[in-house]
Order: C-alpha cells, then structure tokens, then sequence
C-alpha cells in the first residue's frame, strides 16, 4: 500500500538488492523483485531511485541532488515536479518513505 | 515405441484410431502433443493441413502438450455434435459446431502453451527468420501480423511460428514453433492469390472469429523446427486501410514495455524472464510499422533490414 503524501520531516530510501536496472539511452527498465513488475523510467525518476539507494534523503534533499547531478535549474525542475515523481515511485513500490527519526 | 513419421505416411485408419485411442502424438518444435479426439472434420484437417509434421501412433506417457477434443456433454456427443479443447485445465471454450473442429483443435494448443509452458517466454508475435537472424512481430488482433508472417515467407524468411514468440531463459535464443497459419476473414484471399490455392486449408465458416483457415507450414519450416535463431529486428505492425507507410524507431525500453503485456507468462516466470527479454533486444533495433498494403509492409522491412531507415 501506498504511504500517505510525504511531509517534509520524511526521508526516502530505497534497497538497491531489491530491484535490476537496465539502461535504455536516457530510460530505464527497472525490474522490482518484491512485486516482480517491470517499471519503465525516465532518467529522472530512476536518478531518484538510485540516489536514495545510498542512503536516506529527505525530499529537499532529492531536489537537490537531482538538480545537482543533472545540472537543472529550477525552472526545469520544479519543487511539484520532484514531490508528484516521488508519489508515484512510492506507490509502485520502489522507494519507502522513513520517519525522519529512522 | 515406433519412430515418428509425417502424418501423410499413415493409413487414415491408423491415424483415425490413434486419435479414438488418445495415442495420436504430433512433435514439433520444443514440444509433443498428445492428442486425441473422435472428430472426421479434425481428422481431415490433420490429413491435409498436417500432412507434412511427424507424428508417432504410440501411446506416450510423458508429454508436453495433453489435448482432448471432446463433446461438452453426452448429449452433444450425438445430436447436434458440438466439439470442445481440453488441455487438462479449465478454459473458457465456447462449445463449437463439430465441422470447427480445425479451430477448436488450434485453440487447444495454443492455450496449452501459452498457458502450461513454462521453459520458454511466450509473446504473442510472429517469427520467421532467415541466415541474419529472426524477425519479431508482435501485433494487436487486425494488426496485420499473419499477412506480413506469409509475405515475409515468400522473401526468403521461414516460419518460426505465426502466434508465439518463444523466447529461451537461458540464453536469448527464439526457438521454432511452426504451426499453420491462422487466416482471418479478408487475410483469406489475400494470402491465397500469394501463396496459392493448394497451401490453404478448406475454409470452416462461421465461427465465433468470423471465416478461419490455415496456411500450411513448409516441408522445408519443419525440417528446421530444432534450428533456434537470435533476433535480428522486433517489429509493431500496424495495417490501416489507405495509411501511408511510415516506420518508427523505437526505443528497446518502450519495446520492451509493448512485449512484456504481449507474453502470457512474464509476470509467472518473474526475473529470468527480465533477462531473457533485455536480452533480447540487446544490439537490436525495433520500430513500430504502419502501412496500408502488404507491399508497403514488405518494402519497409526492406528498408529496415537493409538499413535504409535510420
């Protein structure tokens, strides 16, 4: 089941064990062992995957990675942009939203 | 256990007994198939459409295909014969007129594989291949798919299967399955003036999918039923009336992502089949192909295989 909207003191994460990956040009097919579902995703949205893999990150803290690693600005990517892509992978399962105490 | 024989070998009271007996196997490609039925129109079907495959008249018990063709109940085994698959688990058949015979037999193995196999990735395409490597065709129902599968025939391609892309786990291999073609409504006609009269089947009207017959497999396609080939090209067909041709490329995740809905057991078979299917369409190309005309259709995989369409 999906976790509710994420408030800001929340963390991501996700287990790198738990998914392959295959690069496309700037896709990616992301193969989720727990579910056995195969997600097709943009450079983005699997960046916010990998990125949380290493470690805990609270939204602000993916927006600012992704902004960094992809050189976006801000007009580019957008605050909604980063919080609707982080719904959706929490809902298909490949990120896990943490209390920001865990 | 006698050696297998082309079906046009036997005494049509052997193979009418064999088929009574449940001792009937026919063996092709990856698979045997015991199958048995009480039907002349299957009969028939077997002693034309089936004339060139190998099959053994000696009870088997291990099989990978279990088929009877059999009344839905003791009435219809009498008064207004009516003929039903059964592959050993429930399906959703619709009991069909005994003369369907042919259609209820073709529908019974290909739910037996597209349901029971399990050694291989099923996905809903054509495949005929030549010395480059195999052609994938995954197309909706009207997609044009079997049209393209006999033209490609005529060009050099032989006939991998009309219906299932059979995918190897281990290695990315596609493996041969060719059963007749199955021909709908108006592909009929078109497939007859290409291939002539004598290669279609008699025409079993009226069914529940409209006029159906079959395009016989080659002596040769079956003589090379055990030769796998690897992919060179994954097609989407596309037929629409008075369309120009136009091809697109497109990329191997979102062809992935057309494939995988197109396979019966994917989701069953779970991770090896994620590596089978990237690894299918590893150093390939895919391109989704509309056209209005079955030259349109040739010309364009021309153009792709020759790498005219960048």
């Amino acid at each position: 089941m999906a976790a509710a909207p994420p408030t800001t003191s929340e963390k991501w994460s996700s287990d790198s064990h738990q998914y392959l990956a295959v690069e496309y040009d700037d896709t990616f097919l992301v193969y989720f062992r727990p579910s056995g579902e195969t997600h097709f995703l943009n450079f983005l949205s699997y960046g916010m995957v990998h990125a949380v893999s290493s470690g805990p990150l609270s939204e602000e803290e993916i927006l600012a990675r992704m902004r960094t690693d992809f050189s976006l600005t801000a007009e580019e990517l957008p605050e909604t942009l980063v919080a609707t892509t982080l719904s959706e992978l929490d809902q298909a399962g490949l990120i896990t939203a943490l209390d920001a105490g865990t | 256990m006698s050696a297998p024989s082309n079906v046009a070998s036997y005494d049509r009271r052997d193979l009418r007994a064999a088929l009574r007996n449940g001792s009937f196997t026919l063996h092709l490609g990856p698979f045997s198939h015991l199958v048995s039925g009480a039907s002349e129109p299957l009969l028939d079907f077997l002693s034309d459409t089936y004339r060139d495959y190998s099959v053994e008249l000696t009870p088997s018990d291990v099989t990978d295909v279990l088929l009877r063709l059999e009344a839905p109940n003791i009435l219809r085994r009498f008064i207004r014969r009516q003929i039903t698959p059964n592959p050993g688990f429930k399906v959703p058949a619709v009991p069909l007129p005994l003369s369907m015979s042919p259609l209820a037999f073709e529908m019974g193995l290909n739910l037996s594989v597209a349901l029971k196999c399990c050694r291989f990735i099923n996905v809903h395409a054509g495949v005929v291949a030549d010395k480059d490597g195999a052609i994938v065709m995954s197309a909706a129902s009207g997609g044009g798919k079997s049209t393209l599968t006999a033209a490609l025939l005529q060009h050099g391609y032989r006939l991998f299967s009309d219906e299932f892309a059979l995918l190897g786990l281990d290695q990315p291999l596609l493996h041969p399955y060719p059963r007749p073609i199955s021909l709908k409504q108006e592909t009929i006609p078109v497939v007859r003036d290409m291939v002539g009269d004598n290669w279609i089947s008699k025409v079993v009207t009226g069914t529940p999918k409209g006029d159906i017959a079959y395009y016989r497999a080659r002596a040769s396609d079956l003589a090379q039923d055990k030769t796998s080939a690897k992919a060179k090209l994954v097609l989407f067909p596309k037929f629409e009336k008075g369309v120009r041709p136009i091809a697109r490329q497109l990329n191997p995740a979102e062809a992935i992502m057309r494939l995988v809905p197109a396979s019966t057991n994917y989701s069953l078979l779970g991770e090896p089949a994620f590596h089978a299917i990237t690894g299918l369409l590893k150093n390939i190309r895919a391109y989704e192909i509309t056209y209005g005309s079955t030259i349109d259709s040739l010309r364009l995989v021309e153009q792709i295989t020759d790498q005219k369409l960048v």
